[in-house]
């Protein structure tokens, strides 16, 4: 039976050829896409690490501009005043600080750090296998963001109760530590400095957004008041923000709302709160890229389905009307409609398989090239078999689909008529 | 001659009318994808309100700029520039019409007797931005030049934002706060396409009033600040003479500096560059374009040519008798190839018509992740234009060359008294 399809194939390569281009050059394209979107998906439906839900960022300014040695003078405690002004709202669930920490803004934080009993000599050569993501926050902001431990416990909760400097990713403790706990060790920023800093709580896998892979980072923990006010005496106002986490979904009105009925709260000293926004609006503009080229995606591989939509139904219907004296003799040979329609159907299933050891061969190719992201997904057996099963899967469905119209052509034939073509 | 060949094609396109319908789809659906790559395109490039004389303008976006030591060449800073630079570099040159520098920020609006806390996007710039834009003014007008040189807190604001304001479009006079510092709206136009975006705003001030904006830091020798600019030129035949005239005023105002040098990458760039995906750090050439968005181009055309193919071949095989005929009355291969293009040009017009409308009919439902953001107006301007009309035509005839072209060829190409015959398999 496969012999004598593929022998239909070959005496008709004429009209085949370019059909099978068609299916070979869409399987090789709709391979690449699939795999890009399994990867995106795959990355998208990992544990980011914190939730921004429900989440704002309040902007904090200042009344009127003075020297700078005046400016800070009172300007941290005037900070700490709004905070716990906010946090006290019963609208608020939580109110924390955080420095270059604001979920899916870049911030260009990094530092060194080894573990203390690491002698490795930091040189030019390997500071960037050592280099962490650095960020500054309270205890309040892990709760703002729903940080987690390790274990899935809330972060906030952990931090309260282990004495610490620093938070530090699961990641970073694996590569620090391996299998053993690192909660309550002590890190370095330089192998020859005695200055150590004491790791309070490990957090879960934190990633920088939705679709990229782990970020190892590590969270200076601030505690006190005290130590605030020291930090907004060395650095300018603008690089501390409030971050806010409302009790329940605000639209913008019930937030703008929300805030006007603060009123004079919103100001303390030389500060004021000059606007607020959505953690969710930054979210929104940072994956928008990814999102719109997956659309473009979506909507080229729908192109391409439609088309080989039209090529099958196109190729196979004008077979049928050229081949209906041979349809005919075979029906009255004995052979029933559903052996025809399956003889119809086998010649477009195998005309599809006879493309997958081209579209290997160039899998093969783009892999020694290495063009497939394997940075965020390994190239492993599962990835393999989803996007390359999901695009045979939907070729063998539009295949199917084209084909179904001119079997049912076949289906209302008669075989004495079609045999008046002989 | 052509009306017997449209005759015979409209005959061919009711004889199989399954067949018909598929090539006519195929190929609008085809020309429906090309065309709103094309009007992308040309939405990014095209003149329109309010950028009207974008085709000879010329951009140092924001970013564009790079501060590098003298003595040591790792020290280095890229962002955008001071005032001092604009007007030292920029606003002296004399080859162009004029030239604008300008910012952007985002500051909360409010009337004067309550807060807002939402963000409106705020450009700071000078009194030449509304000489190389065309703003209608729906009341009111732009601040003057005397008013941008004393810093006078003066704005020109969006009709919806006035709206929001003072609920009414006739706010001129009437005064409004910008996070907390007091304006007084001095025009009202109305709201910008987020597509024109240089001009693209929901307040306009002169950036002579923010403080941070005239702010010199004299450890980078004044460079480093926060505008980028716009240079209008007379004809865009100039651009090379306000490069060279630039590079002059540029290494001019470098041997006035001991310790910094300023540049400004590949800027200024046109539109196009723009288009291309240029932007102030970064140049995208025409070879790497052509060679992104041409492969991008062939393969919609590619995929249903294919189709079409098959579908011809099929149609013209099933004619080797007629064809044969023609041939053996003296018909030359030429006239055959032209009578084949011909008949299968309707079909590739047909369907190009339908893809053309498709195209204006899929953009706006698509423009949420084509252009950037879903709530970009589209104007006719910018939509309805002749090179758009011209290049769907000129893809119709290319899909059809490609379709036609090749099995009218091999048909040719067949003895006469094998034509004649029409014996063999059909399909073979």
């Amino acid at each position: 039976m496969i012999r004598h399809i593929l022998t239909l194939i070959w005496n008709q390569r004429r009209s085949n050829v370019w059909i099978f281009l068609e299916l070979l050059l869409v399987a090789a394209i709709l391979w690449v896409v699939t795999d890009a979107l399994v990867v995106d998906l795959y990355t998208y439906h990992r544990p980011l690490g914190l939730d921004t839900r429900n989440t704002y960022v309040v902007n904090i300014n200042r009344h009127v501009e003075t020297a700078d040695s005046l400016q800070r003078a009172g300007t941290g405690e005037d900070m700490l005043t709004l905070v716990s002004r906010l946090r006290q709202c019963p609208e608020v669930e939580a109110a924390g600080i955080g420095m270059w920490a604001c979920p899916y803004v870049p911030a260009n934080a990094y530092r060194v750090f080894v573990s203390e009993t690491d002698t490795t000599v930091i040189t030019e050569e390997n500071t960037m296998s050592n280099v962490y993501h650095y960020l500054i926050a309270d205890i309040p902001y892990f709760q703002v963001f729903h940080f987690q431990t390790k274990q899935g416990q809330p972060l906030a909760e952990e931090l309260r109760q282990h004495p610490g400097d620093l938070v530090i990713s699961a990641d970073v403790e694996q590569k620090f530590f391996g299998k053993e706990s690192g909660q309550g060790k002590r890190v370095k920023n330089d192998p020859s400095s005695t200055n150590t800093y004491r790791i309070a709580a490990v957090s879960s896998v934190i990633r920088y957004d939705d679709f990229t892979t782990d970020d190892p980072r590590l969270y200076r923990v601030v505690r006190t008041d005290q130590d605030w006010v020291k930090y907004m005496k060395s650095y300018d106002i603008s690089q501390f923000q409030c971050f806010l986490r409302m009790k329940k979904a605000y639209t913008e009105e019930e937030m703008e709302r929300f805030l006007q009925s603060q009123g004079e709260r919103l100001e303390a000293g030389n500060l004021y709160v000059s606007s607020v926004q959505s953690v969710c609006d930054f979210r929104d503009s940072a994956l928008k890229e990814k999102f719109d080229a997956q659309k473009k995606q979506i909507a080229l591989t729908a192109f391409m389905l439609v088309n080989i939509f039209f090529g099958i139904v196109g190729t196979f219907w004008l077979r049928t009307q050229s081949r209906r004296a041979e349809i005919g003799l075979r029906a009255a040979m004995g052979a029933s409609k559903r052996r025809l329609c399956g003889q119809l159907y086998g010649e477009g299933f195998w005309l599809l398989l006879l493309t997958v050891p081209f579209v290997l061969l160039i899998l093969l190719n783009l892999l020694a090239l290495d063009i497939p992201d394997t940075y965020r997904l390994a190239y492993t057996g599962w990835r393999f078999a989803l996007a390359f099963g999901g695009t045979y899967v939907l070729l063998g469905l539009m295949i199917y689909l084209g084909i179904s119209i001119p079997a049912k052509q076949i289906l209302r034939m008669n075989p004495a008529d079609t045999l008046h073509y002989e | 001659m052509i009306k017997q060949y449209l005759k015979q094609a409209i005959a061919m396109l009711r004889e199989n009318r399954l067949i018909s319908a598929i090539s006519v789809l195929g190929t609008a659906l085809s020309i429906a994808m090309i065309m709103v790559v094309v009007l992308v395109v040309q939405i990014q490039v095209a003149d329109y309100y309010p950028e009207n004389k974008r085709s000879r303008m010329l951009f140092v976006d924001p970013g564009g700029t790079e501060i590098r030591s003298v003595e040591n060449a790792q020290n280095w800073m890229h962002g955008s520039m001071s005032s001092e630079v604009v007007k030292s570099c920029f606003y002296r040159l004399e080859t162009p019409e004029a030239v604008s520098a300008y910012t952007v920020k985002g500051l909360p609006a409010s009337p004067m007797d309550r807060r807002y806390f939402t963000l409106y996007q705020v450009k700071l710039v000078d009194a030449r931005f509304w000489q190389i834009c065309s703003f209608r003014f729906l009341a009111g007008s732009a601040f003057s030049q005397a008013d941008f040189d004393s810093g006078i807190r003066n704005a020109v604001i969006s009709e919806s934002l006035a709206r929001t304001l003072f609920g009414d479009v006739q706010a001129v006079g009437k005064e409004f706060r910008l996070d907390l510092t007091p304006y007084r709206v001095c025009g009202v136009v109305p709201d910008v396409s987020k597509a024109a975006d240089m001009a693209y705003a929901d307040i306009w001030i002169p950036y002579t009033c923010d403080a941070d904006v005239m702010r010199l830091d004299p450890e980078y020798e004044n460079m480093p600040g926060f505008l980028g600019v716009v240079i209008l030129a007379h004809d865009a035949a100039d651009f090379p003479a306000i490069r060279a005239e630039l590079a002059q005023s540029i290494s001019q105002y470098n041997r006035t500096k001991r310790d910094y040098q300023i540049s400004f990458f590949q800027n200024p760039i046109t539109q196009w560059d723009k288009a291309r995906g240029s932007w102030a750090q970064s140049f995208v050439s025409w070879k790497r374009y052509v060679a992104e968005t041409g492969g991008l181009l062939l393969f919609l055309l590619l995929v249903p040519a294919l189709n079409l193919l098959g579908v011809t071949h099929s149609s013209i095989q099933k004619r080797q008798a007629e064809i044969g005929v023609r041939k053996a009355f003296g018909a030359t291969n030429r006239v055959i190839i032209q009578q084949i293009l011909c008949e299968n040009g309707v079909i590739s017009l047909l369907g190009g018509a339908i893809g053309f409308v498709l195209s204006f009919i899929a953009l706006p439902l698509c423009k949420g992740f084509l252009l950037g953001s879903s709530d970009t107006a589209l104007s006719g301007e910018m939509l309805f234009q002749p090179a758009a009309f011209l290049l769907a035509l000129l893809f119709c005839l290319v899909l059809n060359l490609l379709s036609a072209g090749l099995p009218a060829w091999w048909i040719t190409r067949k003895p006469i008294s094998d034509a004649l015959k029409n014996e063999e398999e059909i399909n073979k």
